[in-house]
């Protein structure tokens, strides 16, 4: 049984269908990349798996249990957790006390004292390489800092199944580096992952799977090398180049005659 | 905000260290219980009144305070909640019901009137939730102007000094007891502040105010955060509604349920500093004491001159005077008040 079963899932903002019958199974273990262009419906559609934001119809299965109709908060209890794309710091708050708070309030609630998310908290930010910055205030991150307290608060929910909205926004190509090496670590610590991405190369790095939405529909899935061997992909990243190559060619022809 | 490192030994250090102070919250709160208690002996019938009223302010101050500041909801109903515990408590009482239950009868009341604007308003944005607050106190006046029924009418002033029951007291003795009474529930409106900024509950309502879909991506059910503390600030409300009805031994329904009551509590509460513990207590001290000084000797410029210092301190500073006792003489430098001044340029 897959971890996450997707059926028919559709989200319509008035006429507008951000996300459009899409069905997809996430297995356990598995690191499964989203891709899509800008304007896809990549956030859309996470929102969906969130629970941020109520689906239009179709239905949610986590561990077998439908979640369609759950609250952000409810399906985080039950094991799914998120990063945002752009940083939600709690900013009046330091960094220890942003993580503490998810340990207090995530999957592993029930408990839990003070004392043992605040032990749970310096864990997390010692994994993710925040250990020495966890007395600081939260706003006063770098980009880089930010991102990597989204993956430590998510964490501290201690999640079975971790959503990764564009994680590697905004980083340059080192940070790039070692927050693949943390999703990739994550994934060895047990979590299941869907990875949204913009940049393509990083999917392809660290996916087992990768799924390829286009105008809220999905348009592919497969392995990396099928997915960027794929026309149709291409396609959408790049537009139809055919009618292009013609018409440069012909421009070559007329000039040379 | 300190964080518990140690594991604690015996209940009341515990206790002490949830209030933040460690051992020096005895330090404060002793003596000061104690000079309360004695106030009335230095005291004339007036002031004990007006002392009586300041911690009745203040208690409705922080009740304000838990939605209004750290929640960051403006509610509109706390006049209403205010209402309902006064009227509600007087009906019960004409009826027969004991004084103390029917005091609870009243919070009752209130906390249903909470139950009922909160549970559709409190998942939608913000506006909502106001429009819904002042809707519920300009419905219940009308209501209970027109209610007449179990021996209460709405149009007139119900006299329940019988029933209250505390005839056999002199004056000073009488004001003495609602003195006290509002003082206690001052000091536990106080008290529920603080054990909730040191709660898992105040890490829920800072994340909530902070990022409120970050907070809820945590498993913070923000709705239920938010409805349980609109209604303990509603029953904190209208504990001080009754205790105000009793010791006043007359209500009637325009003055119970009188929306002003709500502005200068929101007005106190700005002025000394939202979603703080003290800020409310410098906010409730600050206007009565703007009152005294220019209240009796320009009675028709009194609330244009206290209109004018919230306008000059609520642009510049914005977070309140407590920012004068956080920051010293810095908050009143250049620096920080052209910063302030900034914030409310449009982006």
């Amino acid at each position: 049984m897959a971890l996450l079963e997707v059926r028919n899932l559709s989200k319509r903002f008035g006429g507008l269908a951000a996300v459009n019958d899409v069905s997809l199974d996430v297995g356990q273990g598995e690191i499964l990349g989203l891709i899509g262009p800008n304007g896809a419906g990549k956030t859309t559609f996470v929102n969906l798996l969130t629970g941020a934001l109520p689906s239009t119809s179709g239905t949610m299965l986590y561990e077998g249990r439908d979640v369609t109709r759950l609250g952000p908060h409810q399906r985080c209890r039950l094991g799914m957790a998120r990063t945002f794309q752009v940083p939600q710091p709690f900013g009046g708050m330091t960094v220890l006390e942003n993580v503490m708070t998810a340990a207090l309030f995530g999957s592993s609630r029930t408990g839990r004292t003070r004392n043992s998310a605040e032990a749970r908290a310096r864990a997390v930010l010692d994994d993710v390489g925040l250990g020495e910055a966890a007395d600081d205030r939260a706003v006063s991150l770098t980009t880089a800092g930010l991102k990597r307290l989204e993956l430590a608060r998510c964490l501290a929910t201690e999640p079975s199944l971790i959503f990764l909205d564009e994680p590697l926004g905004g980083l340059n190509q080192t940070e790039v580096t070692e927050a693949l090496d943390l999703i990739r670590s994550v994934r060895s610590a047990g979590a299941t992952i869907i990875f949204i991405e913009h940049i393509m190369k990083a999917v392809m790095a660290v996916s087992d799977r990768v799924v390829v939405l286009a105008n809220g529909a999905k348009l592919a899935e497969g392995t990396p090398s099928d997915i960027v061997a794929d026309e149709q992909v291409q396609l959408a990243y790049l537009g139809d180049v055919s009618g292009a190559v013609d018409r440069y060619a012909r421009l070559r022809e007329g000039r040379t005659a | 905000m300190k964080l518990e490192t140690t594991a604690s030994g015996g209940g009341l250090l515990r206790w002490q260290r949830r209030l933040g102070g460690g051992p020096w919250v005895a330090a404060w709160a002793v003596p000061l219980a104690l000079m309360l208690f004695l106030l009335p002996e230095v005291t004339g019938a007036y002031g004990i009144r007006v002392a009586g009223t300041i911690m009745m302010y203040i208690a409705l101050a922080q009740a304000w305070n838990l939605i209004g500041g750290y929640v960051g909801l403006m509610s509109l109903a706390h006049s209403a909640f205010f209402g309902l515990g006064a009227i509600g408590m007087t009906i019960f009482l004409i009826n027969g019901v004991p004084l103390l239950l029917a005091g609870l009868g009243g919070v009752a009341l209130a906390v249903s009137a909470a139950l009922v604007v909160g549970l559709p308003t409190l998942r939608l944005q913000g506006h909502y939730f106001v429009i819904a607050t002042l809707i519920i106190n300009e419905a219940l006046v009308n209501g209970f102007l027109n209610f007449s029924a179990f021996g209460f009418h709405g149009a007139i002033s119900q006299n329940i000094i019988a029933e209250v029951g505390l005839m056999e007291l002199d004056g000073a003795a009488y004001n003495r007891v609602f003195f006290y009474a509002m003082a206690v529930l001052a000091g536990v409106a106080m008290l529920i502040v603080m054990l909730f900024e040191r709660s898992r509950w105040g890490l829920a309502l800072k994340a909530i105010r902070d990022a409120e879909p970050a907070a809820a991506a945590i498993g913070i059910s923000v709705a239920g955060v938010k409805l349980g503390i609109f209604v303990v600030s509603a029953a904190l409300a209208a504990t001080a509604g009754a205790v105000w009805a009793a010791w006043l031994g007359t209500v009637d329904t325009t003055s119970a349920f009188d929306i002003t009551l709500t502005f200068e509590i929101i007005v106190m509460v700005f002025l000394g500093g939202r979603g703080t513990t003290w800020g409310p207590i410098i906010g409730v001290l600050i206007v009565f004491s703007l009152n005294e000084m220019i209240g009796v000797e320009f009675a028709e410029l009194s609330t244009i001159i206290s209109g004018l210092i919230v306008v000059v301190v609520v642009l510049l500073q914005p977070d309140g005077l407590i920012e004068l006792f956080r920051q010293g003489p810095r908050a009143l430098s250049l620096r920080v008040i052209s910063a302030n001044l900034r914030r409310y340029q449009v982006k």
